[in-house]
């Protein structure tokens, strides 16, 4: 798998508008949150006082995002279950020297893809908040995600902040390059022994040129304890040898299952969006109490254009 | 660290911007766009507390848009209740109980949200039949056959598009009304859902009235004209003695004096659906009572056909006298049923006596101000949150101030919760802003109070027993009904301010 962007680099290049930049970060405290204060980040003047954090590298699977399943939304995190409602929560930072009101944060949900565009993804509802200065805000959108049996129930969660002075986002959802940005491709996968099952994705064309996307997995690794406990699977410990195989496919799989390659070069013409067919199969080993962590990324000439991830478990 | 105690204890209630009246019972209808979601946010701790900011975070329902904002309070004293409001656009709100959350935090405390729910209506008119129609979750309510008490000789009556200069009526009392209810489903047994599990049906008659109120007074006051509702009042009216009167505002004999006129009004009248038709029990939970339906058969739609008759002067707070007879009918898939009553009414929405204060003389550099004390009818005093109340401050040559009046212990207020609502401006800002109108401060102000009550029931209540509170009846009000062709000018300032030099 490619190497990922460097998160201190994002930080370094962030340039907006205005031509400020942020000046620097520690890395420990990117992506580390707790309830403590926010990462220590130095800010030149005009420059976003907002942060989603986000883990590094895998920049997708932020878990300043959750859900809360059901009709409460002050209850339990929890997986979103489709048919049913779920509310959407995001941890939402100012790290500038001043407090902060008025925050619009939009809620958004999405087929998961690598790269998606605002103008592209569905919106679930905005809410407000006012952030003291070097500190943070837990966020609730009060419109409930009505949870759509889409894609087997893989649905992508994006969460956009901003102050009315700030400068307006790109269409282009740019996670790095945006820290007020942030995206949630996890999902969990329960899946049944020696069976492949298959989720569709899509991969969007630039506007104005074609492009190839490469497409490749990684097995193994582990989720923070955190990721796992938004999801009620605090107790499920990983699997770090692979007993998970992945295929990808230009064609429905579906009679053909396990049809594809463990890696593909796909063409996206400009403008077009091309749907690519992830199949998963697990060997049966993964027991009760366990899962594999299964993420899948595309690159655009060395450049990691997004990722999915999956926690692959087996089915009760 | 512990949370803020800082919290929304009772439903939100919506505030109309240009009237700055409350909705009948706090309930926002999407046929007024723009609304204010109010709320008394309270210190529940033993201690002052510190630097407060309070917003509005988030509301279920995606199509009402909030424009948000944080209120900053240096101190809000132990106790106390602070009235916030926010805009909102209601335009694509759906009928519904959506949630609101709410924000507080305080020096030295953790954030703490709040979760309340709102009540969105829905109402529409038909001209072509002439009806009104409120859509709640449950069913809607249809009113027809309005009847109005109205001004004698000589009083004006709008029409669908005037053709001459009249203009647009400032008084019109109900006192008649076809109203059906229609369950969203037929239901078995003998009682149905309430509306939004709470208030009584006949509150959603006063707040069609309040809506047409409002409506006119809005419209003309941005000038538009009147033709939608015009069409709406029109129909078969009593003209019968006694008729109603109130006089026009006196000196003041402004646009804004008329507005407040308008508004007092109307309000009285929606104050006498509500009392007429009871609050302990309304005709629709009465008739359910005295009407059993056979197990198997589904009530379909009920009607009440109400009229009543207004025996008093009507006084904003004082009980009042009605001769009310009502008609219920209740049709199911098998036959129907029907239940009358006669009676006479009265207002359980007392505030008697008021006793409205302001300095006589105020020099230059005072500051204006007004209190008010309202008792109960048990002869206990409203208190804090238990009031929306407001000042209208005339100014000599007619420039209005509005300043809200709370029992908050903050700005002119001088204690919390102690049965006294204040409201002021301040010397200096009223002089800029009436130099820039080309008008002095000194002379004779005219000061006018307006108070409403606040549905205090706690959540969790059965619905049938919620519905017994009531809140959003004006129960102050520098304007009285008086019956008969002769009557005093009933407008009139409650408190009037010399400022000297």
């Amino acid at each position: 798998m490619d190497t990922p962007q460097n998160p201190l680099s994002r930080r370094k290049v962030l340039h907006l508008a205005s031509g400020a930049a942020l000046a620097t970060t520690t890395a420990a405290a990117l992506g580390a949150v707790g309830p403590a204060a926010s990462p220590e980040i130095e800010l030149v003047g005009g420059s976003t006082q907002l942060l989603i954090p986000e883990p590094s590298p895998d920049w997708w699977n932020s878990t300043s995002i959750w859900t809360v399943p059901g009709s409460d939304p002050l209850g339990s995190k929890g997986k979103p279950v489709a048919g049913e409602p779920a509310y959407v929560w995001a941890r939402v930072h100012n790290v500038g020297t001043t407090p902060v009101n008025d925050v619009k944060v939009k809620f958004y949900w999405a087929n998961p893809s690598l790269e998606m565009s605002f103008s592209k993804i569905n919106l679930i509802g905005v809410a407000n908040a006012t952030i003291p200065a070097k500190s943070y805000q837990d966020v609730l959108c009060l419109s409930a995600w009505n949870v759509e049996y889409v894609n087997n129930g893989k649905e992508c969660l994006v969460v956009a902040a901003s102050l009315p002075g700030d400068p307006q986002l790109p269409d282009l959802i740019d996670v790095p390059g945006y820290p007020q940005v942030a995206q949630r491709n996890l999902t969990v996968w329960e899946t049944a022994p020696q069976r492949w099952h298959s989720v569709e994705m899509d991969l969007f064309g630039l506007k104005d040129q074609s492009r190839t996307v490469h497409l490749s997995f990684s097995i193994g690794g582990e989720l923070p304890p955190m990721a796992l406990e938004q999801f009620r699977l605090g107790a499920l410990r990983p699997v770090t040898d692979p007993v998970t195989e992945v295929r990808f496919s230009l064609v429905p799989p579906d009679s053909d299952p396990g049809l594809g390659e463990p890696e593909l070069f796909v063409d996206v013409p400009a403008g077009r969006v091309v749907k690519v067919f992830v199949s998963v199969r697990q060997d049966g080993s993964l027991g009760e109490g366990a899962y594999q962590l299964v993420t899948v990324t595309g690159t655009d000439r060395e450049r990691v254009i997004g990722g999915l991830s999956f926690i692959v478990k087996s089915e009760k | 660290m512990a949370d803020t105690p800082m919290t929304v204890q009772t439903r939100p209630f919506a505030i109309e911007p240009i009237t700055g009246t409350m909705a009948m019972d706090g309930i926002f209808d999407n046929a007024i766009h723009k609304q204010r979601i109010a709320c008394h946010y309270t210190n529940t701790s033993g201690t002052d507390l510190t630097n407060v900011t309070l917003y509005l975070e988030s509301i279920g329902d995606p199509g009402i848009a909030v424009t948000g904002h944080t209120f900053a309070f240096p101190l809000i004293p132990t106790g106390a209740s602070v009235l916030v409001s926010w805009l909102a656009d209601f335009q694509s709100a759906t009928p519904g109980k959506p949630l609101v959350s709410f924000v507080a935090k305080a020096d030295g405390y953790q954030p703490l949200r709040t979760l309340q729910q709102i009540f969105v209506s829905e109402t529409r008119y038909d001209s072509a039949t002439d009806k009104w129609t409120c859509t709640v979750p449950e069913g809607r309510l249809e009113v027809s056959n309005l009847g109005f008490l109205l001004p004698p000789n000589g009083g004006w009556w709008p029409a669908p598009k005037p053709p001459d200069d009249r203009r647009p009526y400032r008084l019109a009392i109900p006192t008649r009304a076809r109203m059906t209810w229609i369950p969203v489903s037929p239901y078995p047994g003998q009682h149905g859902e309430l509306p939004f599990q709470d208030p009584w049906w006949k509150v959603l008659v006063a707040l069609i009235v309040w809506l047409i109120g409002v409506i006119v007074i809005v419209v003309n006051h941005n000038g538009q004209g009147d033709a939608t509702v015009g069409a709406g009042a029109q129909g078969q009216f009593d003209e019968t003695d006694p008729a109603a009167d109130c006089c026009d505002p006196g000196a003041s004999g402004s646009a804004s004096g008329e507005l407040g006129a308008k508004i007092a009004g109307w309000s009285l009248g929606v104050a006498a659906v509500t009392s007429a038709l009871q609050d302990h029990a309304d005709p629709w939970w009465r008739g359910q009572d005295a009407t059993k339906p056979l197990v198997g058969e589904l009530t379909v739609a009920e009607t009440v056909d109400a009229q009543w008759q207004i025996l008093q002067d009507l006084v904003a707070g004082k009980p009042g006298r009605f001769d009310v007879r009502w008609d219920y009918k209740r049709q199911t898939t098998a036959t129907s049923y029907g239940y009358g009553i006669a009676e006479v009414t009265s207002s359980e929405h007392i505030a008697d006596p008021v006793d409205i204060r302001a300095p006589a003389i105020v020099h230059t550099g005072e500051d204006l101000w007004v209190t008010a004390q309202l008792s109960k009818a048990d002869q206990s005093l409203f208190i804090g949150p238990q009031l929306y109340a407001l000042a209208l401050f005339q100014a000599p040559q007619g420039l209005i101030f509005l300043a809200p009046m709370g029992d908050d212990g903050l700005g002119f207020d001088e204690r919390a919760n102690d049965a006294l609502y204040t409201g002021g401006i301040d010397f200096e800002r009223a002089q800029r802003a009436l130099k820039a109108a080309g008008q002095t401060i000194y002379g004779r102000w005219h000061v006018y109070v307006f108070a409403q009550d606040v549905n205090r029931a706690p959540a969790g209540l059965a619905p049938h027993i919620a519905a017994q509170t009531i809140g959003g009846i004006t129960i102050v009000t520098p304007m009285q009904v008086t019956l008969g062709t002769n009557g005093p000018c009933p407008l009139s300032a409650q408190a009037t301010i010399d400022v000297v030099q």
